[in-house]
C-alpha cells in the first residue's frame, strides 16, 4: 500500500512539474491560434473570396500547432518522460528476449546469445586478420621506399 | 436583403472555385494511382572498385574525360542509404561534382545484419574508411585525397582526418554533428546521459533498428514530417515533377537501415553525451583523434533551417581545428534540402565544387 502511495505521489509530482514547464507555452500558442481564428472570422465577411482565408487559416493553425509541439518536445520534462518511456519499452523487449532464451535453452536449441558469441569470435578474428594484413602492407611499403 | 444576397453569391463563387480545384486534384490523384511513376534513384553510372564485408566503394563514371587529379570521396551517414546524394539527375550532388570535372567516389556502407552489432567507430574508421582512402589514393596516384562527409559521415571524415592528416588533402563537412556540447537541438537534449542510455538499445535489439531511429527523427518535426508533408504533396499533385520528387524522397525515407550496435553506443556516448572529439579526448583503436592535426583546408557546409543538426554543431569544428584555410558556406534550407533542393544545386554546389577544384591544383597554382 505504501509503495502504491509513494508511486502515485511521485507520478503526481512528475505530472505537475511537466505541466508547470509546458503550460505557459501551450497557453501562449492556443491564445495566438484563437486570436487568428477570431480575426479570420471577422475578415471573411469583407473578402471577395471568403474561402481563401479559410485555407490560409488552416495552414496557419497547423503550422502553429507544429511549432507548439516542437516547443513542448524541447522541454526537459518531455526529455525525462520520453527517456523513461523508452527505457520501459526496452526493458520489456529484454524481458521477452530472456524468456525466449530460456525456452530455447530448455528445448536444447541454439539461442541468440549463443549465435552472438559466435559472431563476436568471428568479428575479433576478422579484425585481427585485417590489422595483420595492414601492418604487413605498411612494412612492405616502408621497405619499398 | 441585397447585402445578404451579395454575401451568398461570394460564397457560392468561392465554393465553385474550390470544387473545381478539388475535382482537378482528385482526377490527378486517380491518374497517379493508375500510373505511379517509377521512383528511380541513384541512377548515375558507377562501378564498384572495392568490396569488403557489406561495404562497397563506388566510382562514378560520368563527367568530362579530363578530370581533376585529386579525387573526392563522399562519406554518407550510417543511417539511411547514400543514394540521397544521387537522388535524381538534376538534384544529384554526385552529378554536380562530376560536371565540374571532379573524380567522385562514394562509400555505400551496406545494411548491417545482426552479426554486425560489434562493429564500432574504430572499425568504420580504421578498417573500412582507411581501406577506401588507400584504394582511391593508389588508383589515382595521389598521396592524399579530398573527403566530403554528410551528417554522421562528416563526423567519420573529421575523425579520420585527425588520425591520418597526411592522407587527407581537403576536408569538407556538411550538416555534420561535430560539436555536441552546443546546448541546442532536440537530439542533443533527448540523448543526454540523464535521460538515455544507448547501451540499453543495443542490449535489447543488437543493432539500433531503423524504425526506432526514424521514430526519433519524426518527432523532431511532428506535423512537418507527417500531416503537413502529405497536404503539400496533395496541393502539388498536378505537378508531375514535384510528385516524382516526393515519391523518391518517400522511397529514401522508408529505406532506413539499422545502425551497428557498437557504433551506435560509440556515437551517442562519446559524441552526443561526452563530446570527446572537439574536447580532443576521443580515442580510436588506441590512438588519439587529435583535432590539432586538422591543418588541411576545411569547408563547413551548413543548412540554416537544419532541425536535425544545428549549424553551430558543424561550425564548432572550425573553432578547434588549427587549419589556416577555413571556409563556411550556408544555405537557407533544411538538413536534407542541402543535398536535394533545387536552390542548393543552382547556387551552392557549383561553389563547393569550385572550392575542391581550387584546392586540388599543384601547390603554386592554388588560390
Amino acid at each position: 500500500m505504501d509503495i502504491w502511495k509513494e508511486w502515485s505521489r511521485k507520478a503526481g509530482a512528475d505530472v505537475s512539474d511537466a505541466a508547470k514547464e509546458v503550460a505557459p507555452t501551450v497557453a501562449q500558442y492556443w491564445a495566438k491560434m484563437f486570436a487568428a481564428l477570431w480575426e479570420s472570422a471577422g475578415e471573411a465577411r469583407t473578402r471577395e473570396d471568403p474561402l481563401v482565408g479559410q485555407e490560409e487559416l488552416r495552414r496557419y493553425m497547423l503550422v502553429s500547432y507544429n511549432e507548439m509541439m516542437k516547443k513542448v518536445l524541447a522541454t526537459k520534462s518531455f526529455a525525462a518522460r520520453s527517456g523513461n518511456g523508452v527505457k520501459g519499452m526496452l526493458d520489456g523487449v529484454k524481458a521477452w528476449n530472456e524468456v525466449m532464451e530460456e525456452t530455447l535453452r530448455a528445448l536444447h536449441l541454439p539461442t541468440r546469445g549463443d549465435i552472438d558469441e559466435l559472431h563476436e569470435a568471428l568479428y575479433n578474428l576478422s579484425k585481427r586478420v585485417d590489422y595483420m594484413v595492414k601492418s604487413l602492407e605498411n612494412s612492405g611499403n616502408r621497405r619499398a621506399k | 436583403m441585397n447585402e445578404q444576397g451579395d454575401a451568398w453569391s461570394k460564397v457560392s463563387r468561392s465554393m465553385e472555385k474550390q470544387l473545381e480545384k478539388c475535382t482537378r486534384q482528385a482526377i490527378a490523384a486517380s491518374r497517379l494511382a493508375a500510373d505511379v511513376p517509377a521512383a528511380d534513384v541513384g541512377s548515375s553510372a558507377c562501378e564498384v572498385v572495392l568490396k569488403k564485408d557489406r561495404m562497397r566503394l563506388l566510382h562514378y563514371l560520368d563527367g568530362p574525360e579530363e578530370k581533376n587529379p585529386v579525387p573526392v570521396l563522399l562519406v554518407y551517414a550510417l543511417i539511411n542509404r547514400p543514394y540521397i546524394l544521387d537522388l535524381q539527375p538534376d538534384r544529384s550532388v554526385v552529378q554536380s561534382l562530376l560536371k565540374q570535372g571532379l573524380d567522385v567516389y562514394m562509400i555505400d556502407w551496406g545494411k548491417p545484419k545482426h552479426g554486425d552489432r560489434f562493429l564500432g567507430l574504430d572499425d568504420y574508421i580504421e578498417r573500412y574508411m582507411d581501406d577506401c582512402v588507400c584504394a582511391i589514393a593508389k588508383r589515382s596516384g595521389q598521396e592524399s585525397i579530398s573527403l566530403l562527409g554528410y551528417c554522421i559521415g562528416g563526423y567519420l571524415t573529421s575523425v579520420y582526418a585527425s588520425l591520418h592528416p597526411d592522407r587527407v588533402r581537403n576536408l569538407a563537412v556538411m550538416a555534420s554533428p561535430l560539436d555536441f556540447g552546443i546546448g541546442e537541438g532536440l537530439l542533443h537534449l533527448w540523448t543526454r546521459e540523464e535521460y538515455f542510455d544507448p547501451k540499453q538499445v543495443v542490449e535489447a535489439f543488437g543493432n539500433a533498428p531503423s524504425e526506432f531511429l526514424n521514430g526519433g527523427f519524426l518527432m523532431l518535426d511532428p506535423l512537418g514530417n507527417t500531416l503537413l508533408k502529405y497536404l503539400n504533396f496533395y496541393e502539388n499533385i498536378e505537378d508531375r515533377k514535384s510528385v516524382e520528387m516526393f515519391l523518391r524522397m518517400e522511397k529514401w525515407l522508408s529505406d532506413g537501415i539499422p545502425v551497428a550496435g557498437a557504433f551506435y553506443v560509440d556515437l551517442i556516448r562519446d559524441g552526443y553525451q561526452k563530446n570527446l572529439f572537439v574536447k580532443n579526448k576521443l580515442r580510436v583503436n588506441g590512438g588519439r583523434a587529435d583535432v590539432k592535426r586538422l591543418t588541411m583546408p576545411i569547408l563547413a557546409i551548413v543548412a540554416e533551417k537544419d532541425h536535425i543538426v544545428p549549424p553551430s554543431s558543424t561550425l564548432g569544428l572550425l573553432d578547434v581545428a588549427p587549419s589556416k584555410d577555413k571556409t563556411t558556406m550556408s544555405y537557407p534550407t533544411g538538413h536534407i534540402g542541402l543535398s536535394v533542393g533545387g536552390g542548393p544545386h543552382r547556387d551552392l554546389w557549383p561553389k563547393v565544387a569550385g572550392w575542391f577544384t581550387n584546392r586540388s591544383l599543384p601547390a603554386k597554382e592554388t588560390r
